[in-house]
């Protein structure tokens, strides 16, 4: 077994006295003060999350400021950030982070008169990060310096009047240190926490300083050094210098994040192995590229497979495989001058340039800022300018930032590409403006083994089973949607809780209109209350486990939910689940899945792309798709040498200068191997290492004939000097550190430097086995100068947080809320547009602009995706002659600093709610006297299955009071938004205020919107400002699923068509198809098996109903004797006797005008798919199908927000309480802003979109007397008055959380039909290939043929050969089918046909019978040549 | 915001506005040429190939046996047969308000005459031969049924139009004969006696003829006693031949060896230098004794 040593960033912030008195008291401090937890009896605050929290952009002081001395931190490698979430949400489970570090550092002193460093002292500390403090408060460290630590919310559940929390880390002296100490607490004491990368803060926790200095950080105070120490207090001049080595790993090796990783990769290995033997397949993997692969996958971490050691077995199974079982961080800061010779008093490391005072707050006044949607459209709002030709106009910006975003997309090259693409691009951009959530399951059958549904699997059901199918997929629904509901009622349930906690504490009122008791009751009094509410609906629902499929991890099946859950969602779930278990098919080969039903989509916030000088987009662990790591095989540990001819070799463990690492150490020889390569690479190690070269001895020793310049040489060679330091010779080759820092450079194997003064030598840094890699550039960090923060400026700034402050100018709201008008009121949507616009001129917002802010933690992904896709797109189309332009692009972009943030909370804000600390519901204050907190703490952990904290049902607090709760609820987010103030805070607490160069008048920052925000050219309203078109905040999704055709009763539970939940449905929903015949203005109809119907044509002005061709028994062309009466039973389809009775009552107008809709729609109809089955659709033409769907749109959980709101104006939250709704529904009534009533528009199939087969549809139950209505048809002529009309905007306009409306398509199945709603992504709903192709092989299509000559000896016409299609005429009036052969009828001249007949009837095709069946019809015999 | 993409909404408006205007079409179609695959068939189209034949002789009454009948294509069914053929796959009337309808029209437009003109290079490739020039104008031809198509392999036919004709040129041998292109020669399916010929321009004297590889010697009367040749007088004086007026009657059963049935060339030879009082070469000898092929000519009457 060995180790992985994974890269780490180590920075460090020099704080000198005089930052520490004036300047660090001005960084933004910790965010989570759980030390602010109210416990004592006498508390007036309640100890409910927000008192433990101070946000960014909150302008209170920070709680503690950085003492001087060096602060370093240490950036967790990205595999220690990467949590792993269940599809359904829920807490993501992250890795265990290293919890202890050894802090290796050398020192040396600057001897001012000699000019010169002194030796090199050597200290070793231990940072124990999950180390609880034993009570309350802090503990002073073994120098007798009381550090500042973080705070923990632990004990969880203390009882009333105790401290809730403790503080965490510490630092030992490693030459004492013993390992963890016998009684001391640890984290992992206080299960089932452990220590990860989130702690209890989040994701900011270990990338933030302030918020882990005791954890993932180190401040040196140099107590233990007093010149060092005293000089720094007394603010005296010294001149120092220091260089550190961080080391972490996980205490506990169970818990590692490669324990059991070298068994896994054995199995996942050994499997491959014999699935490829039983294929007779070629193994194509080793062992070791099996490992990286897993690894890149699980971690994005990449090793070199070829250092990977392993044996095979004689089958070709593993034997032994020497894979990593446990990760060690590793990483240096070296170099750290600290340089106060000078001007002790006056001098500043971190001050900002323009101010006197100092002034700690850095700004970039001259930024550049674009908001887009999504980054990508952000981008290219931003560079445009920089790509298109000099003095564009708006119209050819606007082009160069729609090629921008393709790019970007990748969809650029297929942008000339016929077919749909610029409508692609537009949905494609549309949807990156949403975030997906979950959707629930949706379940199918399919073949065991099968992994995936693909086309290939396509199972036609039996109807019973289908429709269990359905029953299941139903039961499924009601009860995803039953955990959706929960979370958002227990949410709610929290939030009225802290309204009442805090009064209650306070003994105060809650509201001027509401008192306490009334409140009480409200929240705690059985079931006639809400806490009583919303248990009831957690029983009534209940919960569930899946079964998963070991290997693939898919969801195969259903644990029995457990005992006592009867009538719940759950329990009728599992039964649904059993009957379709039991009804599947004997003898297996058919096994059930479950995948993710259709999203929801929640608009994402806007995002700001921001270029300026002082930006530096944050990579601390480097830009690599995946982090190398290294082997402990791979460390280096020999330096060779070659000077003058002679050659010598050291091994590192000879340099005198790191500590011994003792036996307490885990991996202690790892450890020690990698504290010898630090001797290696630190620069100031090099008279050590000259030392120990010097002892090798030998001819020629360049250390023994002059270890000074053998020191020097070797720096040169290692480079990464302090700037602040004196200049090593210039003029050498590029050293070790330099490369390593190149972007893009990649750790180097067995790296030789040579360098030539001052004397020339090659330096070797390799290992034993001659397969050492140096670490990954982001593991060894110095000191650099930032000019553009200032020309003295050495300090890194390492951005992490964006606080932002945005206005919004909102939707007009009446007194009720929205009119349900809104969206056609004021918005128009485009036919050829997928986003609402307004009209320019018309007011649609309030007026009144109200404030948000909040803070983010900056995205780590950056926008490098522009220069990736520009690279790919040249390589994959060199000559194209937008390259130079592209080149252009990549040239501006990869020196511009830019980093792209969403402004996280904008929209959330704006439901007035607002993320809180996650606190369990307690009252500390109180305690037992607080009867309403103590049910609903019970109420929380009452059900273990279902334990509401798993769910963070206590992570939102409401806004009742402020400005934003005055001015606007806006779950319809529209508008005018404004940037106001943005400030970037960095790792350890720096600020850098941003400003763009000029402002509005409004005092607004000047953003460039891209194309989707921008105003409307020429309104009155928002001009400069960012448009912001109506957006559905509460996750929603359009729900447009097809009808099954028919249904079987005898199934308990179907009275009705039900709903294909899959994307391939387990019926087919074709009820019947459609032939229109062009020439002779006629729509013939067939069953979906295939069989004809009849037509219906126009003749003599009149509609006409006609009988199949042949159809003896129907010699009158009555349509009930071939369907069934109007009235029933029908014989057919009952949708497609709906169809054609309805048609049947049209006047000839109506099939006129549907014909000119159907040409109209096909001519620019050109589906994705056509080539299928091409032979036979050119002989068709275009054969259409009816088809049902049922269309509407639903938000997750079926439930609406409520507003939060208290204020006069809206007294929402008073109003519930004083009205006793405490059930969500009956408060959404009032509550939602009159949501539910909102008419949202829904356009159907896309007239532009050649790739949309909507011909037209009925809306069901519109009639008068029938079932049907007006048929909308896009391509319909405007003011159709024969009951073929388009489609208005509200045509089709549905309500959240409606039953959905049943529609008829009349479709060209080979493509898609489109729903554009604007609010939501496009959604789209097609029928599987395999349901019409079997549908139009089964086709009976008569052709029209009018007049024929018939020779005297039989019927001969000049017929292609169609394999498996035999040809036949019918004759007018004749009840039998003449066969007629194929390719008959030739120029041929062959006499004996006199006299002719001239003939009128149909030619048929049909699908040849098979062989075994009917025998095949004979053609005629031959006539013989007259 | 506008609708985001002018380039989507002006793309569709171009579209109709092209599909609307047939000009617009035509200047779209170009020279662009036809996919020679589309070609070909078309061209077959313009010559008849694979029309049936009850539909090319409504009444076979029309054509006895032993029967030649002429007619000249009508350019209207022509038409009408290949926009029947080109409608497959198409369900559509042609309304007017359709946009694709002066789409239809412009290709149609537009194929025709690359079709037609594709039509001699059918009967250029199946033999080998130059192409003839395009056809412009009338196509006319003729059906023959008889036993001469099915017993004379490599009959042959020179037509030509209304004056300029062999025997015009007899008339006045200022006008130039003018042989008609042939597009179409061929018997109508295999074994058959009905031949079809079409040829570019109006048919006015259709010479129907054996084989021309068929020229040879021959002789003017056979009776086994007295076999004879109708030989040219002629004189030769400083290398100028002068045709005599008249055929003198050579009795040639001198000629033949002993069984009677081969001519013994050099006595021919000099039976006929005998006869005309000269000594004939070889070039000369070819003269008098070769015989044509058989050759029958049909002329339009009024």
């Amino acid at each position: 077994m060995t180790q992985a040593i994974l890269p780490l960033n180590v920075r460090a912030l020099r704080v000198n006295q005089n930052d520490a008195q004036l300047l660090t008291g001005q960084f933004k401090g910790r965010v989570a003060q759980f030390e602010h937890m109210p416990f004592s009896s006498t508390e007036q605050r309640a100890s409910t999350g927000e008192q433990i929290v101070q946000p960014l952009e909150s302008t209170a002081p920070a709680l503690e400021s950085l003492p001087p001395g060096i602060h370093l931190h240490w950036e967790l490698p990205d595999a220690y950030k990467r949590g792993v979430q269940g599809p359904e949400g829920g807490d993501p489970v992250f890795p265990a982070a290293p919890n202890f570090w050894l802090v290796i550092r050398y020192l040396q002193i600057f001897d001012a008169t000699a000019g010169a460093y002194g030796p090199v002292s050597e200290q070793a500390f231990i940072v124990e990060s999950d180390y609880i403090s034993a009570a309350a408060q802090l503990e002073p460290d073994p120098w007798g310096v009381t550090r500042p630590a973080i705070s923990v919310p632990l004990p969880a559940n203390p009882p009333p009047h105790t401290a809730p929390y403790r503080f965490m880390g510490r630092v030992c002296d490693y030459g004492s240190w013993t390992g963890p100490a016998a009684g001391a607490q640890y984290l992992s004491d206080f299960a089932p926490n452990y220590l990860t990368s989130i702690g209890f803060v989040g994701p900011s926790f270990s990338a933030y300083y302030p918020e882990c200095k005791s954890v993932f950080g180190f401040w040196d105070h140099f107590k233990d050094q007093r010149e060092i120490y005293n000089a720094i207090v007394g603010n005296t001049p010294i001149q120092f210098r220091a260089s550190y080595q961080v080391i972490g790993w996980v205490g506990d090796a169970s818990k590692d994040l490669f324990a059991g990783f070298g068994a896994a990769v054995t199995q996942a290995y050994d499997d491959y192995v014999a699935k490829a033997q039983a294929r007779q397949a070629s193994i194509a993997i080793t062992p070791a590229s099996q490992l990286d692969q897993m690894a890149q996958q699980q971690w994005r971490l990449a090793f070199n497979p070829q250092d990977i050691a392993f044996t095979l077995n004689a089958d070709q199974t593993i034997a032994t495989l020497d894979a990593p079982d446990q990760g060690l961080c590793a990483g240096i800061a070296q170099e750290l001058v600290w340089d106060m010779l000078n001007a002790p008093g006056t001098r500043y490391f971190l001050g900002a340039d323009t101010a006197n005072p100092p002034s700690a707050v850095w700004t970039d006044d001259e930024i550049r800022v674009a908001v887009g949607n999504s980054a990508i459209e952000g981008l290219s709002a931003l560079i445009k300018g920089e790509v298109a030709v000099p003095n564009a106009t708006p119209a050819q910006l606007s082009d160069v930032e729609t090629l921008l975003d393709a790019l970007q997309l990748g969809l650029l090259h297929d942008l000339e590409a016929s077919g749909s693409s610029l409508i692609t691009l537009d949905e494609t951009l549309h949807s990156r403006g949403f975030a997906r959530q979950f959707g629930g399951y949706v379940w199918s059958i399919v073949k065991s083994g099968q992994s995936t549904i693909d086309d290939s699997a396509e199972v036609d059901l039996p109807l019973p089973l289908a429709e269990l199918l359905f029953l299941l997929n139903q039961a499924q629904k009601s009860y995803d949607q039953g955990r959706a509901e929960l979370d958002t009622l227990r949410r709610q349930l929290f939030m009225d809780w802290l309204r009442y906690v805090a009064p209650y504490v306070a003994q105060k009122q809650p509201s001027p209109t509401v008192t306490t008791n009334l409140l009480t009751t409200f929240l705690d009094n059985g079931s006639e209350s809400e806490l009583g509410y919303v248990t009831a609906r957690g029983a009534a629902i209940g919960t569930i486990d899946y079964q998963l499929d070991a290997q693939s991890g898919t969801i195969t099946g259903l644990q029995a939910p457990p005992a006592g859950e009867d009538g719940s969602l759950a329990t009728a779930l599992y039964a649904a689940w059993q009957a379709v278990s039991a009804a599947l098919p004997t003898g297996g080969g058919w096994t059930l899945q479950a995948t993710p039903e259709t999203p929801f989509w929640a608009p994402t916030d806007p995002v700001l792309v921001i270029q300026g000088d002082r930006i530096e987009p944050v990579r601390r662990n480097g830009d690599a798709p995946c982090t190398p790591v290294r082997l402990r095989e791979e460390l280096l540990d020999t330096l060779q040498l070659s000077a003058g001819g002679a050659q010598f070799t050291l091994g590192a463990g000879a340099i005198a200068g790191p500590p011994t690492i003792t036996a307490a150490t885990p991996c202690q020889a790892t450890v020690q191997a990698l504290a010898a390569e630090g001797a290696l690479l630190i620069p100031m190690l090099a008279s050590s290492v000259a030392s120990a070269v010097a002892a090798l001895g030998g001819a020629g020793n360049p250390a023994a004939t002059d270890a000074a310049s053998f020191a020097t040489a070797l720096n040169v060679a290692q480079g990464g000097a302090s700037p602040l330091d004196p200049a090593l010779p210039t003029g050498q080759p590029t050293s070790l550190y330099d490369q390593l820092q190149a972007t893009g450079a990649s750790p180097i194997l067995n790296p030789a430097q040579s360098v030539t003064a001052p004397i020339a030598l090659t330096l070797t840094f390799t290992n034993a086995a001659g397969k050492g890699w140096t670490p990954y550039g982001t593991a060894i960090t110095a000191q650099s100068l930032l000019p553009e923060f200032s020309a003295t400026r050495a300090d890194p700034f390492l951005p992490v947080f964006l606080v932002w402050e945005a206005t919004l100018d909102p939707l007009s709201q009446s007194s009720g809320g929205y009119t349900p008008d809104t969206l056609t009121r004021y918005f128009a949507l485009d036919e050829d547009d997928v986003d609402y616009v307004y009209a320019a001129g018309t007011s649609f917002t309030t007026g009144t602009p109200v404030t948000y802010r909040g803070s983010v933690v900056l995205s780590r992904l950056t926008t490098r995706s522009l220069t990736a896709q520009i690279d790919q797109y040249e390589k994959l189309y060199p000559k194209d002659p937008a390259n130079p332009t592209l080149d252009q692009a990549r040239a501006f972009y990869s020196q511009a600093n830019i980093m792209s943030q969403g402004i996280d909370g904008f929209s959330q804000q704006m439901l007035l709610q607002s993320s809180l600390a996650q606190v369990t519901v307690q009252d500390l204050p109180k305690g037992g006297q607080d009867a309403v907190t103590t049910a609903i703490a019970a109420a929380a952990l009452a059900d273990p299955n279902d334990n509401w904290y798993q769910y963070a049902f206590n992570n939102s607090a409401p806004i009742p009071f402020d400005q934003r709760a005055q001015d606007n609820f806006g779950p319809l987010r529209a508008g005018f938004s404004d940037v106001r103030n943005l400030e970037i805070v960095d790792a350890f607490g720096q600020r850098l205020t941003l400003q763009t160069s000029a402002t509005l008048p409004s005092g607004a920052q000047e953003v460039i919107p891209a194309f989707p925000l921008t105003p409307v050219a020429g309104g009155a309203s928002g001009q400069g400002a960012l448009y912001l078109p109506p957006r559905l905040i509460p996750p929603s999704r359009v729900w447009f699923k097809w009808l099954s055709a028919s249904f079987d009763p005898s199934v308990p539970g179907i009275t009705d068509d039900f709903v294909e939940t899959n994307s391939h449905p387990a019926t087919s929903p074709i009820c019947g198809i459609v032939l229109p015949n062009h020439l002779d203005m006629s729509l013939m109809f067939y069953q979906a098996s295939g069989e004809a119907i009849g037509s219906f044509g126009v003749e003599h002005g009149t509609l006409k109903y006609r009988t199949r061709p042949g159809n003896e028994d129907n010699a009158g062309d009555d349509l009930a004797t071939d369907i069934g009466r109007m009235d029933g039973p029908p014989t057919v389809n009952d949708h497609l006797h709906n169809v054609m009775w309805h048609i049947a009552q049209q006047s000839a107008g109506f099939l006129a005008d549907l014909m000119a809709a159907i040409q109209g729609s096909e001519g620019f109809l050109n589906p994705a798919n056509y080539a299928q089955s091409v032979d036979l659709a050119v002989l068709m033409g275009q054969p259409l199908v009816i088809a049902r769907a049922v269309l509407g749109v639903e938000t997750s959980g079926g439930l609406l927000p409520v507003s939060q709101a208290d204020t006069s104006s809206s007294p929402d939250f008073s109003n519930d309480v004083n009205a006793g709704r405490y059930r969500y529904p009956d408060r959404q009534a009032a509550g939602a802003a009159g949501l539910a009533a909102l008419q949202i528009p829904l356009q159907l199939g896309n007239l532009a979109n050649i790739d949309d087969g909507m011909i037209g549809y009925f809306i069901d139950g519109q009639g008068q007397s029938g079932p049907y209505g007006p048929f909308y048809a896009p391509a319909a002529k405007a003011g159709g008055a024969n009951g073929v009309v388009p489609p208005d905007p509200t045509t089709l306009a549905v309500t959240l959380n409606a039953a959905p409306t049943p529609v008829t398509f009349l479709l060209d199945p080979r493509a898609p039909i489109h729903a554009t709603s604007g609010i939501l992504p496009v959604q789209q709903a097609a029928i599987p290939p395999d349901d019409y192709a079997a549908a139009f092989q089964a086709l009976q299509i008569s052709f029209v043929t009018r007049p024929v000559l018939a020779p005297a000896s039989g019927l001969t016409l000049p017929l292609p050969s169609e394999p498996g299609y035999v040809w036949s005429w019918v004759q007018t009036g004749q009840k039998d089918q003449t066969p007629l052969a194929a390719k008959a009828g030739t120029d041929a001249a062959r006499f004996g046909f006199t006299p002719q007949q001239l003939l009128e009837g149909w030619t048929q095709l049909q699908k040849a019978p098979p062989p075994s069946a009917a025998p095949t019809p004979t053609p005629p015999p031959t006539p013989s040549n007259g | 915001m506008a609708v985001r993409l002018q380039a989507k909404a002006s793309f569709m408006a171009n579209a109709r506005a092209t599909l609307a205007s047939p000009t617009a079409l035509a200047t779209q179609l170009g020279q662009r040429p036809l996919p020679p695959d589309l070609r070909d068939w078309l061209a077959r189209l313009q010559l008849l190939k694979g029309v049936p034949f009850n539909y090319l002789l409504p009444d076979e009454r029309l054509l006895p046996p032993e029967s030649i009948r002429f007619f000249t294509l009508d350019p209207v069914w022509v038409a009408t047969l290949i926009d029947g053929a080109m409608s497959i796959g198409r369900t559509l009337s042609a309304p007017q308000q359709l946009p694709w309808a002066p789409l239809e029209a412009a290709t149609a437009a537009h194929a025709a005459p690359l079709a037609l003109a594709g039509t001699p290079e059918l009967r250029a490739k199946a033999l080998g031969i130059a192409s003839a020039a395009p056809p412009a104008g009338t196509i006319s031809g003729f059906l023959l049924r008889s036993s001469v198509v099915t017993d004379t392999p490599g009959l042959g036919a020179n037509v030509y139009p209304q004056g300029n004709t062999p025997a015009d040129h007899d008339r006045d041998p200022t006008i130039d004969i003018v042989m008609l292109d042939i597009l179409r020669f061929e018997a109508l399916g295999p074994a058959s006696d009905v031949l079809i010929c079409l040829v570019a321009g109006d048919a006015y004297q259709v010479d129907l003829h054996q084989p021309p590889e068929q020229l040879h010697y021959g002789l003017d009367a056979v009776a086994p006693e007295a076999p004879s040749k109708n030989i040219h007088s002629f004189t030769v004086a400083n290398g100028v031949v002068t045709l005599g007026s008249d055929f003198i009657t050579l009795p040639v059963a001198n000629a033949f060896r002993a069984d009677g049935r081969v001519a013994n060339m050099a006595t021919l030879a000099g039976l006929i230098g005998q006869k005309l009082g000269v000594t004939i070469d070889a070039a000369e000898m070819g003269f008098e004794m070769i015989e044509g092929v058989g050759t029958v000519s049909f002329i339009k009457g009024l």
